[in-house]
């Protein structure tokens, strides 16, 4: 009997630590599945009621039932949010009878909280949605309305007008829209900031090359030993020079990977395929030059791990010159002017007059979700949020007078309450162009951000993003090779170039890139395709 | 005469220092953090910036502190919320699992292996983040409740393990004589079992109570409104934050993202300082019930 006993509770151990086995494993699979039970997709086509003239949105469209939108966006919640959005509703009830109510998610929890909200079967209207945030996730789940022409054309017809046509077929996910992208396709070029006091002390000319900044490197280099000439970090897995130094003047762009390198194409090109940079000879040039910067010591021994701000180092004097995005000048020109006023903040533009790359108009957006009850009145809603000049100002800029006030020449100058209400939230797809200027910008600002925003190309492979879904194994190992390999060459940690950089493409094929470069070949190709169409 | 009833020998003089130094040195090592954290909260951003974290700040500055009081109301209410939802959450807690505990270990309760079992079960299985979810917002309406922070936490199956691991050494003789007395089950368990059990219980409470506090996932989750709040969420906010910042907003080529201000490294750790200050406090007058309950269940056995 006791023997009996021994080897029933012997199985029935063994079966319960199976159990625990099998719960873990299928625990992700249970989640998208429910994920993908619980939304359904409705796309419907506009409604049957005859069409009046595009320029008066009222016309023809039944606005007596008042409705509250309920819209999601992303970011932080400002302290004049409540005060701002009731002036934003007071106008928006007025034209369209109707109103929003904003709710946030936070910046570290939109990973979860965005797809929870659409699994858990919410009831909402409006949601902000990019490509960095999940548009094409949801967007293949079938979470957000279809979009179609006429719908566009009766309900948001300044938006549909307001939007280039690349930015229209960017948006489509299998033939169809599921977003209103924004109209500005970012600015997608950097500036050089250096510190302007010592190019004047050395007798340096302003920086019009490449050559013009290794100069600037060199003198900060030789005769400042307390700064570095550059300041860079391995935060993110991206470095600028590679930009500046590779990219830019070859007319490369990256394939949108998922954050690593794997691919390029050229984007003045408008046949360019996809092809890999690491064999070519452009790309040995540019490592040797860019080791040989390291060795003069034009940064840190520690940039590979360091993790502060490369903007934050400038601005507190340890680096002299920093390449960052031309949105952040305002902040150390403003920064200085309280803090270091001998010091002069000078940028240049980082593409030394070369073309730019067109940039994805999918970098903010707003979709419908699809079970809304109200979709016309939220496209009706996002069409006035954008292009009703009065509704707009106030959700771009907060309420005049108290956030903000314009000079006589139409420059913008932030008031002392300017921090209660910022555009630190998800409200720049109502950003649209024109941009007005601010007061307080750095005054080559505007000159350099017009003249690289006329330079700007468009390539259907702009807004293509990888999908990886059929090569996550070799995608896994070969992310892991790309982030180790890459800050070392491309920041000139190596000692043998050529050895460590042949190391490398062998380790990524043996982990099975070759499968990587045919999907993404595959992929752009069908991408392609129906951008054409 | 004045001299001590026996002499240390010279062995355990040396051992008794080698022993305290080494004590020493590692107390100290665990004490490092934290008092970088302190020294590093009250520091220049700058000078983070320039020279690192210091043990003695190279320059001083309570920015960090005037940004995170800025707006008292907020913090406070924190606060408030944190303490509200803690006390509740401990003392229910602890209530509903100690009276599991000493029914499972009644001896005279006949479904108590099946019971036992049940309770063990569900650990073993969750059905998800998503059903969960659905399940709190939709079924039981508690979005935005208060509810939703304190009930998730209100049952853990292995604290009441331990606690009726306790509660078995409490000899049975006790409660037959107290039922022969007349006393019902409830009144022995408040008067009889719940006095003898103080040790288990400061200590599962200091348990759960730090749960509690520490949470910050269930207000992720189902909180909205922001003056419910508490205190952990602000500092995963921050951080997470900082954290998007880095890696997904410089990594994307959307300008806009560049114009969120990163918050700085001396809020960061103003705000850890003002989340874990009042626990450590609190930690010195609760550590003599923690020794009690250790040497107490070492006599037992």
């Amino acid at each position: 009997m006791r023997n009996l006993y021994r080897k029933i509770s012997i199985v029935i151990a063994v079966v319960m630590t199976f159990a625990l086995f099998i719960t873990g494993c299928g625990q992700s699979t249970q989640q998208s599945d429910q994920a993908n039970a619980t939304t359904n997709a409705v796309t419907s086509s506009g409604p049957s009621e005859p069409s009046g003239t595009p320029e008066q949105p009222d016309d023809g469209i039944d606005t007596s039932k008042y409705v509250v939108l309920k819209a999601y966006m992303l970011g932080d919640k400002q302290e004049d949010h409540d005060l701002v959005w009731g002036e934003i509703n007071k106008g928006l009830k007025e034209k369209i009878n109707a109103t929003v109510e904003v709710n946030l998610i936070g910046w570290g929890e939109y990973e979860e909280k965005y797809p929870l909200v659409f699994a858990s079967g919410e009831d909402f209207d409006l949601i902000y949605t990019a490509s960095w945030a999940k548009y094409l996730d949801q967007a293949i789940k079938g979470a957000f309305l279809a979009l179609t022409e006429d719908m566009l054309k009766k309900y948001a017809n300044r938006v549909y007008e307001g939007v280039p046509e690349a930015g229209w077929k960017q948006a489509k996910v299998n033939g169809k829209i599921y977003m209103v992208p924004t109209n500005n396709s970012g600015n997608p070029s950097y500036a050089i900031f250096i510190r302007g006091d010592l190019r004047e002390k050395y007798g340096l000319p302003e920086i019009q090359s490449l050559e013009d900044y290794e100069k600037f490197l060199e003198a900060v280099s030789q005769n400042e030993k307390g700064i570095f000439p550059y300041g860079d970090n391995n935060a993110n897995n991206y470095w600028l020079l590679t930009t500046v130094m590779l990219n830019q003047p070859n007319n490369w762009r990256y394939i949108d990977c998922g954050g690593y390198d794997m691919m390029h194409y050229v984007y003045t090109d408008p046949d360019s395929k996809p092809f890999f940079r690491y064999d070519k000879p452009e790309y040995l040039e540019y490592l040797k030059k860019v080791a040989e910067w390291k060795k003069k010591g034009y940064w840190s021994n520690s940039s590979l791990t360091e993790k502060t701000d490369r903007i934050a180092m400038f601005s507190v004097g340890k680096s002299a010159s920093a390449i960052d995005h031309i949105g952040k000048a305002s902040q150390i020109y403003n920064d200085w002017k309280n803090n270091h006023p001998e010091w002069k903040l000078e940028i240049y533009d980082s593409s030394f007059g070369g073309k730019l790359p067109g940039g994805t108009y999918l970098g903010d957006g707003m979709a419908i979700r699809a079970t809304s009850k109200n979709p016309e009145r939220a496209l009706m809603a996002i069409d006035y949020l954008t292009w009703e000049k009065d509704i707009n100002d106030l959700v771009r800029h907060g309420i005049r007078g108290r956030h903000y006030d314009l000079t006589p020449d139409g420059k913008k100058i932030s008031l002392p309450d300017a921090s209660k209400y910022t555009s630190g939230y998800s409200m720049w797809n109502f950003d649209v162009l024109p941009q007005i200027e601010s007061a307080d910008a750095h005054p080559k600002y505007s000159e350099i951000n017009s003249s690289q925003l006329s330079r700007k190309t468009s390539h259907p492979l702009d807004a293509f993003a990888l999908n990886t879904e059929n090569i996550k194994t070799e995608y896994a190992a070969c992310s892991n090779l790309f982030a180790e390999y890459q800050a070392i060459l491309e920041l000139g940690f190596s000692n043998d170039i050529e050895k460590d950089l042949n190391d490398f493409i062998t380790k990524i094929y043996a982990a099975g890139f070759d499968k990587i470069v045919k999907e993404i070949e595959r992929q752009a190709a069908e991408y392609i395709a129906e951008y054409n169409k | 005469m004045g001299r001590r009833a026996f002499k240390y020998s010279k062995e355990t003089v040396v051992f008794n220092i080698i022993a305290y130094l080494f004590t020493a040195i590692l107390a100290f090592l665990c004490l490092l953090p934290f008092l970088l954290v302190v020294s590093g909260s009250i520091t220049d951003e700058s000078s983070i910036v320039l020279y690192g974290y210091r043990l003695i700040p190279v320059k001083i500055s309570f920015d960090a502190y005037k940004i995170a009081f800025g707006n008292p109301t907020i913090i406070l209410r924190a606060y408030a919320v944190t303490c509200f939802v803690t006390t509740v959450g401990t003392f229910l807690s602890l209530f509903l699992s100690s009276m599991a505990a000493y029914a499972l270990q009644r001896k005279d309760f006949v479904y108590r292996n099946f019971f036992a079992f049940f309770f063990y079960f569900t650990t073993i299985f969750s059905g998800g983040l998503v059903p969960w979810y659905i399940l709190m917002v939709k079924y039981l309406h508690m979005k935005d409740n208060y509810l939703a922070l304190i009930i998730p936490g209100l049952f853990g199956v292995f604290n009441m393990i331990i606690i009726r691991s306790f509660m078995s050494s409490i000899p049975d003789s006790i409660t037959e004589s107290a039922k022969i007395d007349g006393a019902s089950d409830f009144r022995i368990f408040i008067q009889l079992i719940l006095p003898l059990s103080r040790p288990v219980l400061v200590t599962i409470g200091l348990f759960i109570a730090l749960e509690y506090w520490n949470d910050w996932y269930l207000s992720m989750l189902f909180i909205q409104k922001d003056n419910m709040y508490p205190l952990q969420y602000f500092l995963y906010k921050i951080i997470s934050k900082i954290d998007f910042l880095r890696n997904v907003a410089a990594r994307s080529s959307n300008i806009n993202l560049s114009k969120i201000s990163l918050p700085s490294e001396s809020f960061k750790l103003a705000m850890t300082v003002i989340a874990t200050g009042p626990i450590i406090f609190l930690y010195p007058h609760l550590q003599k019930y923690f020794i009690k309950g250790i040497m107490m269940g070492a006599i037992k056995g």
